[in-house]
């Protein structure tokens, strides 16, 4: 239904992706729907586990072979098919479409300069000359914020900090003007201060470029200061989406209330943070009914026997859970 | 790295030894190993068993000299003490011994060559980078160098037939040594407190010396210039092959030692010899059995090699080396000589690496994950 | 990089030292004595004995000798004590005599072993994996020797080409072309044999040093990038596979003196580690000796070769 809509650029729908490891087989994400439009950022949140990642790599088609598969469902990037049977389309991934890690340390590759690793995409994707690549690389350098470009160019990862090599990441992946952006916790790995420029560039970034990005954290604070809009994932589903701040302000289901009230904030001073209780099941363990059940304060027996649909609320808003959901606002449980 | 890390319930570590030998069983080249292996153990006991003895069951020593180069499954003809069965199940050498015996022999002699050469490699190994991980920066001081000159050169003067001023030099040195360890803090003169080399220095440069000798070279001279016996052959192939070993323990230890569970040990007041043997060597060990089972492979290998050279287990002891090499001089004549022996070597060396390198992918789960 | 050569070689040399002595004390410590000087050899008067411990310093203490036997190492006066030809020609000659085997050897090994490995990840669980992989393992089992009969067995009955020897006898006055051909196949079989077992456990090395590189992240970024599979894997992951085997390139120089006793006892090739065999045999310390310490400084010089490679290739390593 949003894929026909105007202005979506990335459209995953029933994103089903299967895991076979050794002699087991799971769901690392079962039944996905999300959509960013063009120039949106839109945060995919949950704890680790969850299966932010698999979906992140699943769009970039670089799920883990042999391993992992798309079983079912659809990834539209502005029309294009990305999850169909045969390969992977070309001009998307790398030009279009563009991704950065959660381990800048291990991100990029130790025997090649930065300036070589930049200057790859662009004369790829862009057919451009060393000269030409070269120029455009300390651009991007200098656009992402490192101090004199001009030697960071020639130098090896190795002698970068943590921060400085996700900047790097970050100028890599925005080489050939994507339009889409996956970041994958980008921060995680960095200092508490570093985290904080790097989130401050990719808003900048986002800004001024008109990018849209999909932005995966298990943070619900970057929220706030980042996203237009919230996707909330556990145990491979999306438990509740809508506009960011509606989402802070009155979360519906139990989980997202959870997490909220995790999160150390203002107006909290001198609280006791409440921890979730429990953790994320593995996806080989999937409790039946609703996955949460287990550590939901408001389970019900029906949580226990059946799986709850995504339930349409006023204010462009969804959630997974029949017990929260304001009535009227869906067809109700079931389905 | 990428999606599996999200699913930390399924590492190997976390699985115990059940999800450990669930895992093994799966790599069926490994599992085949494991199985010719013990099939093996099975047949080198009964062959040490029934070839041993004055009225052996087979006897591998007894020369026919009217049966000579027949070939397997031949039929003995009448006469004095036929085989088992009367058949010559694998026929019989140039002198007419019969080669199933033999073989049977050489099972339980390679077998004993293989694990005593290794269990002597793998021992010193992790002494010696078991020390040199452990105890790593410590200075060696000049007290040190000349109480252990002072041991050693007591010890050559009490062999050589100085026994008074041996014994003498021997307890002076050992009295220095226990005063060392008393009063650490107050050696009289600064001179002997001098630090010469660390302990890590120390252990590396013997290898490195090690090192320089191309190991086959080594164990050939070695074994040539000492009398031949088999404890010699065992003794040399373990004292060369250990600085693998050794390498290994002691990289793992370093890294080991600032671990916090060693720490933790440390700072509840465990000893030295308790933190090595309780805390690190145990985390040590998967390594170093891999390595182990290796090597015993190649011991046997090593063995036949200096067997064809002619420096082998000497006779009247039958190892699958001195057979094959042997046999060699009848390879038109009698190709069974070289085949059975060739064949048995092969599956066994086989059956180790297989096993050993299956062990290696449990040790290592990243190198599994590639599988 | 100055200041570390001097310092690496400083260290080197001292290694070299003591490396010297080792295997002097091995050789004089060991029980039995060469015959010539063997009072129980019966081919020998006592006079003869006694001059032959004169002429080889023998009567002198074990320090004295060290240093007179390597002063005559370096001077190039030492002689061996079988034949009285001095050492260091004899090793030239058979030096000659080796150096084809052993690069023919090295250049089968490590063209044919990267391409097997490469190919063996890439593919990995495949039938070319699997293949390879079956045939490595039961290359590495074999005796050597026993390998070497068998193929002997086939290229003598099958094709009836002698191989024995570095050349057919009799064929010392052949046209060019023929003796050309002649010397390749004795080449050839030999140069095979030493190297099978090298290509087998270089291969499997190369396979499982390439599978741990696919799954790095540097990796990944570079499929994020959109680059084709050839460029990620030939590029990407090549590169950082092959920085450990730049350190095993300065280990193949040993080779040239222990690696190949058994496979030229097999050919009659009368190359260095025959000689090395013959040496031991006759209790020819002299040669040995000599032999130990060259492989010695081949050992060191291999070393210092892989430490220079591996700073040239790794930007993160730094001699210092």
């Amino acid at each position: 239904m949003l894929a026909a809509s105007p202005g979506v650029l990335l459209a995953v729908e029933g994103l089903t992706v299967r895991f076979r490891r050794e002699e087991e087989s799971f769901h690392a994400v079962e039944g996905l729907d999300l959509t960013v439009r063009r120039g949106e950022t839109v945060c995919l949140v949950g704890e680790s586990g969850c299966g932010k990642t698999v979906t992140a790599l699943a769009v970039m088609g670089l799920l883990p072979r042999p391993g992992a598969e798309i079983v079912s469902g659809s990834i539209r990037f502005d029309g294009i098919e990305l999850a169909g049977k045969g390969p992977y389309p070309a001009g998307v991934r790398g030009r279009r479409l563009a991704m950065i890690f959660q381990e800048p340390l291990t991100s990029l590759n130790p025997v090649f300069s930065i300036g070589a690793q930049i200057a790859e995409g662009l004369s790829f994707h862009w057919g451009l000359s060393a000269r030409q690549a070269r120029e455009r690389s300390l651009a991007l350098i200098a656009e992402v914020g490192l101090p004199r470009p001009a030697e960071r160019l020639s130098d090896y990862p190795h002698r970068l900090s943590g921060g400085e090599r996700q900047r790097v990441m970050i100028a890599i992946a925005l080489a050939c003007d994507p339009e889409l952006l996956i970041a994958d916790e980008p921060t995680t790995a960095l200092d508490v201060t570093v985290q904080a420029q790097i989130l401050r560039l990719l808003a900048e970034l986002k800004d001024r470029r008109a990018l849209a990005m999909l932005y995966i954290t298990h943070d619900l604070g970057v929220v706030s200061r980042i996203a237009a809009r919230v996707a909330v994932m556990y145990a491979g589903e999306v438990v509740e989406t809508g506009p960011a701040g509606e989402i802070l302000r009155r979360p519906l289901h139990p989980y997202t209330s959870a997490l909220l009230e995790a999160l150390p904030g203002r107006g909290k001073r001198g609280r006791r943070l409440t921890a979730v209780p429990g953790a994320v099941p593995h996806p080989a363990a999937r409790p039946r009914g609703c996955a949460f059940h287990p550590r939901c304060p408001l389970a019900q027996p029906a949580c226990r026997r059946e799986r709850p649909a995504l339930i349409p609320v006023p204010g462009a808003r969804a959630v997974r859970c029949p017990v929260t959901a304001p009535p009227g606002g869906g067809e109700g449980a079931g389905g | 790295m990428t999606a599996p890390p999200t699913l930390p319930e399924t590492d190997g570590a976390a699985r115990g030894r059940a999800g450990l030998w669930r895992a093994f069983r799966r790599n069926r080249p490994a599992l085949a190993g494991l199985v010719f292996f013990c099939a093996f153990l099975v047949l080198a006991v009964i062959g040490a068993w029934a070839t041993a003895g004055r009225q052996p069951l087979l006897d591998p020593a007894r020369v026919r000299l009217e049966e000579r180069l027949r070939p397997p499954l031949s039929r003995a003809r009448d006469g004095a003490s036929p085989p088992l069965l009367g058949i010559y199940l694998l026929g019989t050498d140039e002198l007419g011994r019969d080669l199933f015996a033999r073989m049977l022999e050489g099972a339980w002699v390679s077998l004993t060559v293989g694990f005593i050469a290794v269990g002597i490699s793998v021992a010193v190994g992790i002494l010696a980078g078991g020390i040199a991980g452990y105890y790593g920066r410590r200075p060696i001081r000049l007290r040190h160098a000349a109480a252990a000159g002072a041991l050693a050169a007591g010890a050559i003067l009490g062999w050589t037939g100085h026994l008074l001023p041996g014994l003498l030099l021997l307890g002076a040195s050992l009295l220095g040594c226990l005063r060392m360890r008393r009063r650490r803090r107050s050696a009289p003169i600064g001179l002997l407190d001098r630090p010469l080399i660390d302990v890590d220095a120390f252990v590396m440069r013997i290898v490195d010396i090690l090192l320089c000798f191309p190991s086959f070279f080594l164990i050939l001279t070695v074994v040539a210039l000492l009398p031949p016996s088999m404890v010699t052959i065992m003794a040399v192939i373990g004292l060369t092959s250990w600085e693998g070993t050794a390498r290994f323990v002691r990289a793992e230890f370093l890294s080991l030692r600032e671990r916090e569970f060693v720490e933790a040990a440390r700072a509840l007041g465990v000893g030295d010899p308790g933190i090595l043997f309780r805390h690190m060597l145990p985390n040590a060990l998967g390594p170093v059995l891999v390595s182990a089972t290796l090597g015993v492979a190649s011991a046997i290998l090593t063995e036949s090699g200096l067997s064809f050279l002619g420096f082998g287990v000497p006779p009247p002891h039958a190892t699958w080396g001195n057979i094959l090499a042997d046999g060699r001089r009848f390879l038109f004549d009698a190709p069974w000589l070289t085949l059975a022996p060739g064949v048995a070597i092969l599956l066994v060396v086989l059956a180790f690496n297989l096993f050993g390198e299956g062990l290696r992918d449990l040790v290592n789960p990243q190198a599994r994950e590639g599988r | 990089m100055t200041e570390f050569l001097i310092r690496s070689l400083r260290r080197k040399l001292f290694t070299l030292f003591l490396v010297t002595v080792v295997s002097f004390l091995i050789i004089h410590l060991a029980p039995g004595e060469p015959a010539q000087v063997d009072p129980l050899n019966p081919k020998f008067t006592p006079e003869m004995v006694e001059r032959f411990r004169r002429a080889f310093h023998l009567d002198r203490p074990l320090p004295v000798q060290y240093v007179l036997f390597y002063r005559d190492l370096f001077t190039g006066r030492s002689v061996s004590w079988k034949d009285n030809q001095p050492v260091l020609e004899k090793i030239g000659e058979r030096f000659l005599n080796s150096l084809p085997l052993f690069a023919v050897g090295t250049l089968l090994t490590w063209t044919l072993a990267f391409p097997l490995g490469i190919h063996a990840a890439v593919r990995r669980g495949g039938f070319f994996d699997r293949g390879t992989a079956f045939f490595a393992y039961v290359l590495i089992s074999l005796p050597g020797f026993f390998f070497a009969y068998l193929l002997i067995l086939l290229v003598v009955n099958t094709l009836a080409v002698p191989v024995l020897g570095m050349q057919t006898y009799g064929f010392e006055n052949a046209p060019a072309l023929h003796r050309l051909n002649d010397r390749l196949w004795h080449l050839l079989l030999p140069a095979l044999l030493g190297s099978a077992t090298g290509i087998a456990v270089l291969s499997r090395y190369v396979r499982s040093q390439m599978l741990e590189v696919i799954h790095q992240d540097y990796v990944r970024t570079a499929r994020a990038k959109g680059l084709p599979e050839e460029t990620v894997l030939y590029k990407h992951a090549l590169r950082n596979a092959l920085l450990p085997f730049l350190t095993m390139f300065g280990l193949i120089l040993p080779g040239l003196v222990g690696g190949s006793v058994i496979i030229e006892s097999i050919f009659s090739w009368p190359g260095l580690g025959r000689m090395a065999y013959e040496a031991i045999l006759a209790r020819d310390y002299p040669v040995i000796l000599t032999l130990n310490f060259i492989a010695a400084v081949l050992v060191l010089l291999g070393t210092l070769l892989s430490d220079l490679l591996y700073a040239a290739a790794d930007p993160r390593i730094r001699l210092a």
